[in-house]
């Protein structure tokens, strides 16, 4: 029992190094660096509904705008962050398992608990400017919209770690994945909602799990909008099985790491 | 202690595999230090991070007791981009070791002033391997790892860094893997050597170099 717990401990101190390292490698470069954390996810969410705004184009829903491109945009940005911060895990720690008790897992842990607080205090600073902008009132389930961008980070993070496990037998991985993430992008709903879309192109649609998560929060974030696309089950099912796969590569490549040539 | 318990280890090649061990039970000599010997590619640095757990065997157990350190060798490690320090403190959250005086320990021996906060890709070789080299004395283990590297640097740093291993001598053993057999003569007390995926104990230091130069075919 005492061995357990003396792992555990060993484990605790090793994410606990991890996450310091990380923000010091992620923000501590430049005195911006907490600002971008809090501004990246905006930058490109502000360009869209900019030049949707300018060309007249309405949101399809009766909501602000602005407010529709947020809801689509922020659920992809935390998927392609959870994608982006696992999908070289592997090779960027292959150095550090030099000392025994790091192991890959550890890294995928501290990057998690580092981008979940880290969107802790990005949600608390969004929700106070909605706050004076008079419309956190009209959010219909705060929790929900929460929770489901948290999922939205989970589920990116399984997507990249079996990434990085498949990347380690197939080096042309890396342009497939860009190229899946582009036309996943353009079918996750960011700028349309699925009822509007006629029926042949909806069953196609279906099939993209990042397309349910964006209506979920939707869903869970306006009053009066209610999908009746999507089914959460399909991405958790997603989530839970990329996970287990992702989880379990890791533990299969463990030992071949050097003989897989990273 | 450490002990192979029916340990074995291949490496996939693009045709076939290449055996380190094969169901390698072996009890490593106890308060001893030991030199590794074999010919190029045997695998014996495979086998120091087999002892240190840098790398799972493919099957079969490792059972150690004591501190051991990571393999020490050239750089590895260290992330590029963080300077000397934030790497220092890294190691030493991992490792559970007091950062103050690691840090003041290592400030002293490395010798690298104002460069310890200087990024690590800036750093020459030599500043790497001072900077490991410092840092694995300042933290306490029962068995140091080393492979090749001893001492680094210019002659009056190797000297220091002679004196300053002797001393950790005093409570800690070493395993080390060297090709040079005047470092082997000077610190190693057994030899163990690596021939056919097997390994051997040689008690007599002197006997088991012979052993190793006639299988190297060196004339002495």
């Amino acid at each position: 029992m005492s061995e357990i717990f003396n792992a555990l401990a060993v484990q605790a101190r090793v994410v606990y190094a991890f996450i310091l390292r990380d923000m010091r490698t992620r923000f501590g470069r430049s005195r911006l660096g907490y600002f971008w954390a809090v501004f990246e996810p905006l930058t490109g969410i502000l360009a869209l509904a900019l030049i949707f705004g300018l060309i007249g184009r309405g949101s399809p829903i009766n909501v602000d705008i602005h407010l529709f491109f947020f809801t689509g945009m922020i659920p992809w940005t935390l998927f392609s962050r959870g994608v982006t911060m696992m999908s070289n895990v592997i090779e960027g720690s292959v150095t550090l398992l030099t000392y025994p008790q790091v192991k890959v897992i550890d890294v995928v842990i501290a990057r998690i608990i580092l981008e979940f607080s880290t969107i802790f205090v990005v949600c608390i600073i969004y929700l106070t400017v909605l706050y004076f902008w008079g419309i956190f009132d009209r959010i219909e389930n705060l929790l929900m919209s929460i929770t489901v961008l948290m999922i939205c980070l989970i589920f990116g993070s399984a997507f990249g770690l079996v990434g990085a496990v498949i990347k380690l037998y197939l080096a042309g991985y890396n342009s497939f994945q860009s190229l899946l993430l582009r036309v996943l992008f353009f079918m996750s709903g960011s700028f349309f909602v699925a009822d509007s879309m006629p029926q042949q192109i909806r069953e196609v649609l279906w099939y993209n799990p990042v397309l349910h998560l964006v209506e979920w929060a939707r869903s869970a974030f306006f009053y009066g909008f209610e999908s009746h696309f999507y089914n959460p089950m399909y991405p958790l099912i997603w989530m839970l099985c990329l996970g287990f796969l992702g989880l379990a590569g890791e533990r299969v490549t463990r030992s071949k790491l050097r003989q897989l040539g990273v | 202690m450490i002990e192979f318990v029916n340990v074995s280890k291949h490496y996939k090649l693009s045709h076939g595999y290449r055996t380190i061990l094969n169901e390698v039970s072996f009890k490593f000599p106890e308060q001893k230090n030991i030199g590794i010997l074999g010919m190029n590619g045997a695998g014996k640095s495979t086998i120091l991070r087999l002892i240190a757990g840098s790398e799972p065997p493919d099957s079969g157990k490792i059972i150690r007791t004591g501190r051991f350190s990571w393999p020490l060798g050239f750089g590895g490690g260290f992330n590029q981009n963080l300077s000397g320090e934030e790497n220092l403190r890294f190691v030493c959250r991992i490792y559970n070791a007091d950062l103050h005086q690691v840090l003041d320990y290592v400030r002293e021996f490395s010798e690298l002033g104002d460069a310890l906060t200087e990024p690590m890709r800036t750093y020459s070789n030599g500043m790497r391997a001072r900077l490991a080299f410092g840092l694995s004395l300042a933290i306490d283990f029962d068995v140091y790892l080393i492979d090749e590297v001893m001492a680094v640097g210019d002659p009056i740093f190797k000297k220091k860094s002679k004196a300053a291993f002797e001393a950790r001598r005093q409570t800690a053993n070493l395993i080390l893997v060297s090709h040079d057999m005047r470092t082997i003569r000077d610190y190693a007390d057994v030899i163990i050597i690596l021939k056919d995926h097997e390994l051997s104990v040689f008690d007599n230091v002197e006997s088991g170099i012979k052993f190793y130069q006639d299988l190297a075919g060196v004339k002495r």
